[in-house]
Formats: structure tokens, sequence, C-alpha cells
């Protein structure tokens, strides 16, 4: 069975590395310009020529979103600016102006131009359009089932690329400026306020109708297309797509490792997971995850289940301790470089791309110097302790339910 | 010079045209979005005729997402439209484009994608695929539609009324009743709206059964503004009337048109002083950073 590519989100270098060791077929990343993720780290070119450069050693590709809606005063420097990421060996450009898109294919014609979902693709008839334009791909909207998915991939008009897990948009992406109206940030040029998650009285006239212990919303919850996959597979959509650039390391390693392993399993059998086969991955899933999931449009409109009511809105069961940056099989020794107050006589967890989930116990700790220590709470600070076989670049986690 | 207004089932094209509008917008209850859109084909067909017998120019709005399995019946209900010889189109999916061009009939559309018409190489691009015209996003300033007045006199300017401000797949009303147990349907409410917990600005809200569509809180008003683009060669403006009674929509029409020509003055504002007016994002700047 053909493995579709697995498209991981990075906000950064080390987010683009880790994906990529955990199994990211491609990363997509934004750069200083011209994307629509104001608040994440965002590459200088130098990192998103370093992130390819990583990449190709691992035979992944690297994707850039160039795909905010431009103002006359945000298109100065286009050419330059798509030249100098064909320079750095991107591999495609995620955009949805369509003179942006006709631009890059005048100039670097060699890189591939993957519609965004800013542009709200739901049928064949559209996707015919985006090719006669140049597209080479095309993001589907998130709002499509399943069942439109595989006749729209059918028309082998265009690949298709689909989301498979993170956050959706409550609002079809690209006509929502809720942002603009409430917190004058251009949604569409970035600025994304997440206005749609926000509480609102719900008024009749001047009545209020709505319930002053659970006000309006449209905030949705996260997709999670675990069940999806088999038919997405055998539907042969080319690319399944992890949202979330502003998500942490942590996230983007967890649930990019359980995709690969699941994607890879599905491939390997060639049937749908069984509920068995898939509980552990949903399980690891849950340990990053911050909000409740669901099936999204996939399986068709969840209605009121679909939506987030509820506002305890902390869901994620671990959290991320470390980097494990060294580690000897001899001693069964390693260095955790920290990145959130680690201390000894803690239960802890290490997992890795190769690495099955193993839980420790942290006996004792030393610093660099291996002076004994109890307890290291600065962030990137080294510190040695005893590990089960693990890998260099495996992260170390703790499950907030241990008392 | 176009003015056009939005056609409510119930308002009257005769008054419309005596008020000034050039031209009338028809939103068909399957082919578009909103409260104005409940026009069955039938009734789309006939309104289109009478504007035609009244010598105004009539276009169909069709802003509904076409779903994969609705294709069909929408190239179906495009190509009886045809038959009426409507004067424009107004769409944002690319589908309904390519069923246009199926039909030699390109330069009937008008590209309104409402937020993603920024600059004049996307309002280009359109113009080049053989639109009549494109629909300038009306989260624009001033400043930046008078820069487009002067390099692409053919876009088309949103003069007057609530503007949409989000589109969703999902029916909010009806899920939001579901899981607090409200009584009484929402859907297909008018008179429904959202006031964010810590602000003042109430939003429309409009539930229907391809999904809910949120307004802005305030109605836009710009006539000076729609004059100075005027000037610099705007041809074209439409005027909406959902949420408001006909009056005020006819009002609108009659001031606009008489500003345009430099007949008259603008006092719509003082003739509704409980209606919420602005200018909307003429003066307010939108940026990607947080503004205080």
């Amino acid at each position: 069975m053909k493995k579709p590519e697995l498209l991981a989100p990075a906000g950064d270098l080390e987010r683009a590395k880790i994906a990529i060791r955990y199994g990211a077929d491609a990363v997509y990343l934004g750069g200083q310009r011209f994307s629509l993720r104001s608040r994440a780290s965002n590459f200088s070119l130098e990192a998103i020529q370093e992130a390819c450069s990583f990449a190709k050693e691992y035979g992944a590709r690297i994707h850039v979103t160039v795909n905010l809606i431009p103002h006359q005063e945000d298109l100065v420097g286009l050419d330059e600016y798509l030249l100098a990421l064909k320079d750095c060996g991107v591999t495609a450009f995620i955009m949805a102006s369509p003179s942006l898109i006709r631009r890059a294919k005048e100039i670097v014609p060699e890189c591939e131009v993957h519609l965004s979902t800013q542009m709200s693709s739901c049928n064949s008839t559209t996707l015919a359009f985006w090719k006669n334009q140049g597209v080479d791909r095309a993001v589907l909207a998130r709002e499509c089932t399943l069942d439109e998915i595989e006749k729209i991939t059918a028309t082998n008009l265009l690949p298709t690329e689909v989301f498979i897990h993170g956050a959706m948009c409550a609002n079809w992406s690209g006509q929502c400026v809720l942002s603009n109206l409430l917190t004058l940030r251009d949604a569409n040029r970035g600025g994304c306020a997440q206005s749609c998650r926000w509480r609102y009285h719900l008024l009749d006239q001047k009545e209020e109708r709505s319930d002053p212990n659970c006000l309006f919303t449209m905030g949705s919850k996260d997709l999670m297309a675990m069940d999806a996959l088999y038919p997405l597979m055998k539907a042969e959509v080319s690319s399944f797509k992890i949202e979330g650039r502003m998500k942490s390391l942590f996230y983007v390693a967890t649930v990019v490792r359980s995709y690969r392993k699941m994607i890879d399993l599905i491939a390997e059998k060639e049937r749908p997971l069984t509920e068995e086969e898939k509980a552990p991955y949903l399980k690891e899933i849950q340990r990053a995850e911050n909000r409740p999931f669901g099936t999204g449009f996939l399986l068709g409109d969840l209605g009121t289940q679909g939506q987030l009511y509820d506002r305890s809105e902390d869901y994620v069961t671990h959290d991320f301790v470390g980097i494990v940056t060294a580690y000897d099989a001899y001693t069964s020794k390693g260095l955790i470089q920290v990145r959130n107050k680690l201390q000894k006589g803690e239960d802890l967890e290490v997992f890795g791309p190769h690495t099955e989930p193993q839980e420790f116990f942290v006996e004792q700790l030393w610093s660099k110097d291996h002076e004994p220590i109890e307890q290291e709470p600065r962030n990137m600070v080294e510190v040695e302790c005893g590990l089960p076989t693990c890998e260099v670049g495996d992260l170390v986690r703790r499950s907030r339910h241990v008392v | 010079m176009e003015i056009i207004a939005t056609l409510g089932l119930n308002s009257s094209i005769q008054r419309l045209h005596e008020a000034g509008a050039t031209g009338l917008q028809i939103s068909p209850s399957f082919l578009a979005m909103g409260p104005l859109a409940t026009f069955s084909l039938t009734h789309t067909l006939e309104a289109i005729e009478e504007t035609h017998r009244l010598g105004l120019k009539a276009g169909v709005q069709i802003n509904a997402f076409v779903m994969e399995e609705q294709q069909a019946e929408v190239e179906h209900q495009i190509q009886t439209l045809l038959e009426t010889q409507p004067d424009w189109i107004w769409f944002h999916d690319p589908m309904i484009f390519e069923t246009l061009k199926k039909f030699n009939q390109t330069s009937l559309g008008i590209y309104d994608a409402t937020t993603l018409t920024t600059n004049a190489e996307d309002i280009q691009f359109w113009k080049d695929q053989g639109c009549a015209s494109v629909t300038l996003s009306d989260t624009l300033t001033q400043e930046e539609c008078l820069q487009l007045a002067s390099s692409c006199p053919y876009g088309e300017v949103k003069a007057f009324g609530y503007f949409v401000t989000a589109v969703s797949h999902r029916r909010f009303l009806t899920d939001y009743q579901q899981a607090t147990q409200l009584t009484g349907s929402l859907a297909y409410q008018e008179g429904l709206f959202l006031q964010e917990e810590n602000r003042e600005g109430k939003m429309p809200i409009y539930e229907e059964e391809q999904g809910t569509l949120v307004y802005q809180d305030t109605i836009f008003w710009a006539t000076e503004e729609m004059k100075q683009l005027a000037d610099k060669g705007i041809k074209q403006f439409r005027l909406d009337g959902s949420f408001l009674p006909e009056e005020v929509l006819l009002q609108a029409v009659s001031t606009l048109s008489q500003v345009l020509q430099g007949t008259g003055s603008d006092t719509l504002e003082s003739q509704y002083p409980t209606l919420v007016f602005s200018k909307g994002y003429a003066y307010q700047k939108t940026n990607v950073v947080k503004v205080k």
C-alpha cells in the first residue's frame, strides 16, 4: 500500500529537526515574511537553508508557507524572497494569493506550489481551475468529508493534501476576519487572535439568550483522524498534514512519531488498524494534546460534539522534561538537557523515534561536573542521570498523574 | 455608475428603482448564504425578469461553498439562470467561474471573496481571467482603496450594510442550543447578536442549512469616502440591506446616489439615531500584531 507523505509543522529549526527525526517525510515552516503565523518563531533564510540540508540527509523535504493574503505594501521583495528560498533547497511553497502563485511559477518553476487551505478548496472543478494556474498540489478544506476527499482525489486532477491532526478553524479558512474586527489584527496576514475561541453573549435583540454558565463560543475540538487513516491512504491522498506551527517540540515529536508508526503499520498490513492496535497511539497522542479531539468533518459534521463549550482547557497528560544529549550504554547513564525542572526521586519516561516509551526512576542526579544535586530548575542546563536504553535526541517526559 | 442594492424576498424592485438603484443583487437559497438568500430558483428567475422589465440590471450572488456532490446541481441552476441573461454573477469559488467559462459567460463574473482581494495584482488576476469586476475587500483602508481605484478602476466597492466577518460550515446556533438545552429554534432567525463578553459591539449572527455567518457590529456607511473613490474611477457600488428595514436601504441608496451625483447631502445617520454606523476599516489599519 502506498504511503502518503507525513507533513509536520515546525515553528523553529529545533522543531523542524525533531519532526524529521521522529518520522516526518516533510516539514512545513514559515519564513520571516509572507507567512501566516506571526507569533511562531519563524525562520531566517539561514535557518531555512539549514533545515533543508538537514531534511536532505534524511530524504525529507521542506515546504515554506508563503500564504498570507497580501496587501499592496506586503508585496515588496517577493521575487528576491522566492529566489532565495529556491536557493535554500525548498521543495514547495504553500500559497493562497493567485498573483503570488502566478509569480512563483514564472520565476521559480522548479519549486512546487501547493494551494493553501486558505482558499477553501472543496470540489474537483476548483482543483481543475488551480491546476490550470500551475498549482502542483491542493490542500483541501477541512470542511470536506472523507467521502468528498475520496471523490475529489479520485479525479486525479491534482495531488491532494489533507489535515489529519490539530486545531480546526471554526470558520472557513480565509473567510474569517473576526480578529480584524475585535483586535485589529489581520487574520489573513498572520495576526489571528483565535477570537472564535472567545466567549460571547447570545442576544435576541437586547434579551440574553445564552446560558450565563456556558456562554456561546465558536471554538471547536481539535482534529484527530486516526480512524480515517486507512480510507485516506486507500484513496491515495498524497499528503497527511499535522497542524501546529505554534505547538511545542514535545507535541511535534509525540504526534509525528505516533502517526509515523500508524501509517507504517497500515501500509504493512494493508487494512485498517484494530481498536487494540490503535489504543497505544491514542494514549500516546493524549500525552501531548491539550484539547479534546474529534474527527472534524471527516466522518460528517459532529454537531454539538464537535464544539468546545467546556472551560477546563487542559487535557494534556504529560509534561516535557528534557532531551537526551548523550547516552552511554556501558554505564547506562546519560545527559539530559533540561527544559522543565527535573528533580531527584521522580518517575519519568523516555521515548524516541526508535525508543519505545520506557519508565525510569531518577535515583540520583549529577551536574555536568559530576557533583550530586537534588534538582535542576534551569532551562537548557545539562544534568547526568541513569537512563534506560535510549538514543541521543530522545525526549524525557513526566506524567501529570504521578503522585 | 452602478448603484446596486440587495433584493429581499419582500422588498420592492419598483421602490429600489425609484430610490436610485441601477441594479439589484438577488440571492438564491441553494446558491447563496445569508438572510437574503431566500429566493427559490423560480423566484430568482422571476425577479431577474421583473428587474430587467423595469430597466435595471440584475445579478445573482453565489457565495455558498460548493461541495463535491453539489456540483451538478449548481451547474444546472447556473445554466437555468443564464437563460434569463443576468448581468452579473458574484462568486468566490473558482468552480462557479469554471461553470461560467463552460457556458462562455465569464464576462458576467464578479470575483467577491470578501476578505481575499487586497492588492492590485490579485484583482488583475481575476480581471485577466475574463471577469467583469472584482469586489474590493472591506478590510482595506480608504488609502488602500484609493490606490486600488487608480490601478483597478473596474473594482467594485461595498458601500453600505452589515458586512460579513466570518463564515462557517458549522451550525453554531443549533449546536449551542443543543449543548445548553435552550428552547425555541435559533436557525433562520434574524435579530440574533453576539456580544463578546468584554466588549460592547453586537454582531448579527445568522444560521442556515449551509452554515453560519457572523457580521460586523456596525453598519458601514461612508458617503464622502465613496465619492472620493468614484472620483478616482470606481464605477460600481453595492449596498446590502441584510438585517435592516427596507426603508433604511432605500434611504441609503437614495442618499448615495445623490452624493455621487453631487445633488444631495448625507443625513442618513441622523435619520436613524438608534442604528450604529461606522466607516469600518477605512481609517483603522489592521496589522499582524496587537494594536493598543
